[in-house]
C-alpha cells in the first residue's frame, strides 16, 4: 500500500474480503480493520479501532499469541496457520486461524484471519468419537480388531484379544496373522479358508482357540467390510466374542437330544408323542413295525383315526382322555383287544402328560409294548408248572404208595418165608433151605431199594431250615457214625468252611462219599482224604481213597439211580447213595464228579458256591 | 406186659401182619390176650361194647380201610373215657407228617414195622418190656 491510487482498488478487496484483514501496530494496537470482523465477531469497526488486540485473545491463548507477536516484530517474516481463540460482542469465542506478516519498516503487521470454529469443533467432536469408541473397545470383553483387507496390518485390536486368546496386543501388532495359530488344529484349515469372506462381509465363524495354559474357549468371529471415498473395501472390521458357554449349553443339548432319540429308537416299546388334540407329533421305529404303519400316514393323523379307526377302543379313549388328563400318568395299562387288521394283541399301555412349554401345549407321550407273545409264553408257563406241580404231587403220592403198599406184601412175604423156614425145617432139604434164604435175602434187598427211593425222592421235597453248617463239626459225626475199621485211616486235609445249608443234606453227601470209600476199600492200609479248595466263589471238596478205582466209561453211570459197579451178592448196595449226592449237590448249584484209574484209588469231587440260593420247596406236603 | 392187663387189642387190616404179631407174642411169652380188629371203626365199636374188658395197650396200625388210624385217634382222644389207654402206633409209614401226626393226636409210641421177621419180634420185645415197667393210669 504504497501508492493512493493502490489504496483506493486494495480498499476495494478489503473490504470485499470474506477473511478478516487487519492491520496493528509493532504496540499492539489494530489500526484497519475490514468488515468481515463485524461479521464474525460481533463487534463493530469503530469498537475494535484503535484497541490493542491482546484483549480480544482468550486468556489462555494469550501467551502464544504474545510469543509470535514479538518473534515477527524481532525477527520479520511471516507466520502461517497460528490459531488462538478471539472474543466475540456476545462473550463467547471464536477460534482464528492466521497467517500474518510484518513490516519491519513500517512497524506494522499485516494479518489475515479466517474463522475455523466450525472446524475446531467437529475436531473436538471427532475426538471426543474417538475417545468414546476407545473406552468402549477397551472395556467390553468382546474382541474388536480392524485390519487391512489382506490381514497383514493390524490397525487397532482391543484389550480384549489379551483376555480371550490369552496372547498379547503386542504380539499382534507384531505379527498380525498370529491369531491364527492359537486357533485348534481342528477348525484352523476352515477358519483360514474363510478368510475371504471377510471382504465380502459374510465372515461369520465359530472355532476353537487353545490358550497358552491349554485351556480351550469357543470364538465366535464376524467381520464387516470398511469402504472408502471410491467404493473399495481398505479395511475390516471385526468382532470376536466367546461364546464358550453358550457352545457348551449347545453342545449338551445336542448331546441330550442325541441320547433322548437313541433312547426312543432303541426301546423295545413303541413309542407315539402326541398334541393336545391326539395327533400324532411323532412316533418310533418299533411303533410303525410293530403296528403296520409308515410315517406318512401316521404324523399329524388323530391317533384314534389311525389304521381305519383300529385304535379307537373305548377303553384306551377313556384311559387317555379321561383318566390321563387326571392322574397325569397312566403305567403298564393292559389291553386286550382283537385289532381287525393284525389279530389279538395284548397291548401293555403307560403314559405320560407332559406340561408344555409357555407356548406348546401339553404332550402326550404313550408308549406300547405289544406283550402278546409273552402272554402267551406266560400262560404256557403257567401251564407248565401247574403240570410239574401235579406231575410233583404224584410223585410224593407214588412215594406215599411204595413205602406203604408194596412194603406190607414184602413184608408178609418175608415173614411167612421166615416161618416156613423155621417152622418147616425138619421137613425141608438142604436146597429147599437155601432157596429159602436166598428169598429171604431178596426180600431184604427190595426193602433196600424201595428205602432208596423214598430217600432219593424226599430231597428238595422235604425243606429243612437253612442254617450256618461248620462242615468240620459235620465231618466228625459222619467219619464217627460210620466207625471205620482199624485198618482204614481217615484223614481231613485242610481245614473246612462253615456253609449256609440244610445240614441234613450236607451231612447225607459226605456220609454217603465216605461210605463208599470205606465199604469199597480193598487195601490192607487203607487211606480216605477229605479235602477243601477255595475257588473263589465256590468251594470244592474231594473225598480220595486208595481203593479199587473205577474205569472212565463208568464216571457217569455211577451217578445215576441204581446203578452198581459190583454184583449185589459181593457188595450189598442198592445204587441210591450216588444219586442222591448227585441230587444234592446240583440243588446247590454245584457240581460233583469223579477222577480215578483202575487200581489207582478214586478222588469224588463236588462243588457249593459260597452263596447258596437255593429255595427250598416248602415244608414237608 | 403187666398180668393185671388182661387184653392187648390190635387193630391191624393186614392178616400177615396181624400173624406176625401174635406170632412174636407167643414166642415172647406174653399171655396177655390179644384182641384183633381190622380198622378204626371195628376197634371204637370193641371199646364202646361195654360187655368187653377196657384193653390196656392198643397197637394200631396206622393205613387202613373204612377208618384209618389218625381218624381213629382222633376219635379215641376226644373220648374222656378212652383217651387214657395208650396208643402205640405200628406202621410202615417212615413219612415224617405222619409221625407229627400221630405224636399229636397223643400216641405213647410210634414204631416202624421192618421187613425182617427177627428185628419184629425185637420191636414187640421191647414193647412187651417198657409197658411191664411202665406204670399206667388203668
Amino acid at each position: 500500500m504504497s501508492s493512493s491510487t493502490d489504496v483506493t482498488e486494495y480498499d476495494r478487496f478489503f473490504t470485499l474480503s470474506l477473511d478478516m484483514l487487519c492491520i496493528a501496530d509493532f504496540n499492539g494496537y489494530f489500526k484497519q480493520l475490514n468488515p468481515a470482523w463485524e461479521k464474525t465477531l460481533g463487534f463493530t469497526i469503530e469498537e475494535l479501532k484503535g484497541k490493542g488486540f491482546l484483549e480480544f485473545v482468550h486468556p489462555d491463548d494469550q501467551e502464544a499469541t504474545i510469543a509470535i507477536a514479538q518473534k515477527l516484530t524481532t525477527e520479520g517474516g511471516s507466520t502461517v496457520s497460528f490459531e488462538n481463540r478471539y472474543l466475540c460482542k456476545d462473550g463467547s469465542y471464536k477460534w482464528l486461524s492466521w497467517n500474518s506478516t510484518v513490516s519491519l519498516e513500517k512497524q506494522l503487521y499485516y494479518a489475515v484471519a479466517r474463522d475455523i470454529t466450525e472446524r475446531k469443533q467437529a475436531e473436538d467432536a471427532q475426538r471426543e468419537i474417538a475417545e468414546r469408541f476407545r473406552q468402549l473397545a477397551e472395556n467390553i470383553r468382546e474382541v474388536f480388531w480392524l485390519t487391512s483387507p489382506d490381514k497383514n496390518q493390524i490397525f487397532y485390536i482391543s484389550p480384549g484379544y489379551e483376555e480371550l486368546w490369552g496372547r498379547t496386543c503386542e504380539s499382534l501388532y507384531q505379527q498380525p496373522r498370529s491369531f491364527l495359530d492359537a486357533i485348534h488344529p481342528d477348525d484352523r484349515e476352515r477358519v483360514i479358508a474363510a478368510q475371504p469372506k471377510q471382504i465380502r462381509g459374510e465372515y461369520d465363524e465359530e472355532y476353537r482357540i487353545v490358550r497358552p495354559d491349554g485351556s480351550v474357549r469357543w470364538v465366535r468371529s464376524r467381520a464387516f467390510p470398511i469402504r472408502n471415498e471410491f467404493g473399495e473395501v481398505y479395511r475390516i472390521a471385526g468382532l470376536s466374542d466367546d461364546i464358550t458357554r453358550h457352545k457348551q449349553a449347545e453342545l449338551a443339548l445336542v448331546a441330550a437330544r442325541e441320547l433322548a432319540e437313541s433312547i426312543v429308537t432303541t426301546i423295545q416299546e413303541a413309542l407315539v408323542v402326541l398334541d393336545a388334540d391326539d395327533r400324532v407329533i411323532s412316533a418310533n421305529r418299533v411303533f410303525y413295525r410293530v403296528f403296520r404303519l409308515t410315517e406318512e400316514e401316521t404324523l399329524g393323523q388323530v391317533f384314534f383315526e389311525l389304521h381305519q379307526r383300529q385304535w379307537d377302543i373305548p377303553v384306551l379313549r377313556q384311559l387317555l382322555t379321561e383318566v390321563l388328563p387326571q392322574q397325569r400318568k397312566v403305567d403298564a395299562f393292559e389291553l386286550q383287544h382283537k385289532f381287525p387288521g393284525i389279530g389279538s394283541r395284548t397291548v401293555l399301555i403307560s403314559a405320560r402328560l407332559i406340561e408344555g412349554a409357555s407356548n406348546r401345549s401339553a404332550l402326550t407321550v404313550l408308549t406300547l409294548l405289544n406283550i402278546t407273545g409273552r402272554k402267551r409264553l406266560e400262560a404256557e408257563q403257567a401251564r407248565m408248572i401247574h403240570e410239574l406241580e401235579s406231575v410233583n404231587e404224584e410223585l410224593t403220592n407214588f412215594a406215599y404208595v411204595v413205602s406203604h403198599d408194596l412194603k406190607a406184601p414184602l413184608r408178609a412175604i418175608g415173614s411167612l418165608a421166615d416161618w416156613i423156614a423155621a417152622d418147616q425145617q425138619d421137613r425141608l432139604d438142604a436146597e429147599g433151605q437155601e432157596h429159602l434164604r436166598l428169598l429171604i435175602q431178596r426180600v431184604r434187598r427190595m426193602d433196600a431199594l424201595i428205602d432208596g427211593v423214598l430217600r432219593y425222592s424226599r430231597i428238595g421235597r422235604i425243606g429243612e431250615a437253612a442254617v450256618e453248617v461248620d462242615l468240620n463239626e459235620v465231618l466228625h459225626e459222619v467219619i464217627d457214625s460210620l466207625a471205620p475199621p482199624a485198618h482204614i485211616a481217615v484223614r481231613v486235609a485242610s481245614r473246612l468252611p462253615s456253609i449256609r445249608a440244610e445240614k441234613t443234606s450236607i451231612q447225607q453227601v459226605l456220609q454217603n462219599l465216605i461210605a463208599n470209600a470205606i465199604r469199597y476199600l480193598d487195601k490192607p492200609q487203607g487211606r480216605i482224604e477229605i479235602g477243601c479248595a477255595d475257588q473263589g466263589a465256590s468251594w470244592r471238596f474231594s473225598v480220595a481213597d486208595n481203593g479199587p478205582g473205577i474205569e472212565a466209561r463208568h464216571f457217569q453211570r455211577i451217578f445215576q439211580l441204581f446203578q452198581t459197579l459190583n454184583p449185589r451178592d459181593r457188595v450189598e448196595s442198592t445204587g441210591v447213595g450216588l444219586a442222591i449226592v448227585k441230587k444234592i449237590v446240583e440243588q446247590y448249584g454245584g457240581q460233583v464228579w469223579v477222577e480215578s484209574a483202575l487200581g489207582q484209588g478214586s478222588t469224588f469231587f463236588f462243588t457249593l458256591p459260597k452263596t447258596i440260593n437255593k429255595t427250598p420247596k416248602g415244608e414237608a406236603k | 406186659m403187666k398180668p393185671t392187663c388182661k387184653a392187648i387189642l390190635l387193630v391191624e387190616d393186614d392178616q400177615v401182619d396181624a400173624m406176625t404179631v401174635r406170632r412174636a407174642l407167643k414166642e415172647l411169652h406174653v399171655t396177655n390176650r390179644l384182641e384183633h380188629v381190622e380198622n378204626g371203626e371195628e376197634a371204637l365199636a370193641y371199646l364202646r361194647d361195654s360187655g368187653r374188658e377196657r384193653p390196656c395197650l392198643i397197637l394200631l396200625d396206622i393205613n387202613m380201610p373204612v377208618m384209618n388210624g389218625i381218624e381213629f385217634l382222633q376219635a379215641v382222644k376226644a373220648a374222656p373215657e378212652l383217651k387214657r389207654i395208650p396208643v402205640v402206633a405200628l406202621t410202615t409209614s417212615d413219612e415224617q407228617k405222619d409221625k407229627v401226626e400221630t405224636f399229636e393226636l397223643g400216641v405213647s409210641g410210634y414204631m416202624h414195622k421192618p421187613v425182617d421177621y427177627r428185628q419184629f419180634v425185637e420191636i414187640i420185645r421191647t414193647i412187651d418190656a417198657y409197658w411191664t415197667v411202665s406204670e399206667t393210669p388203668l
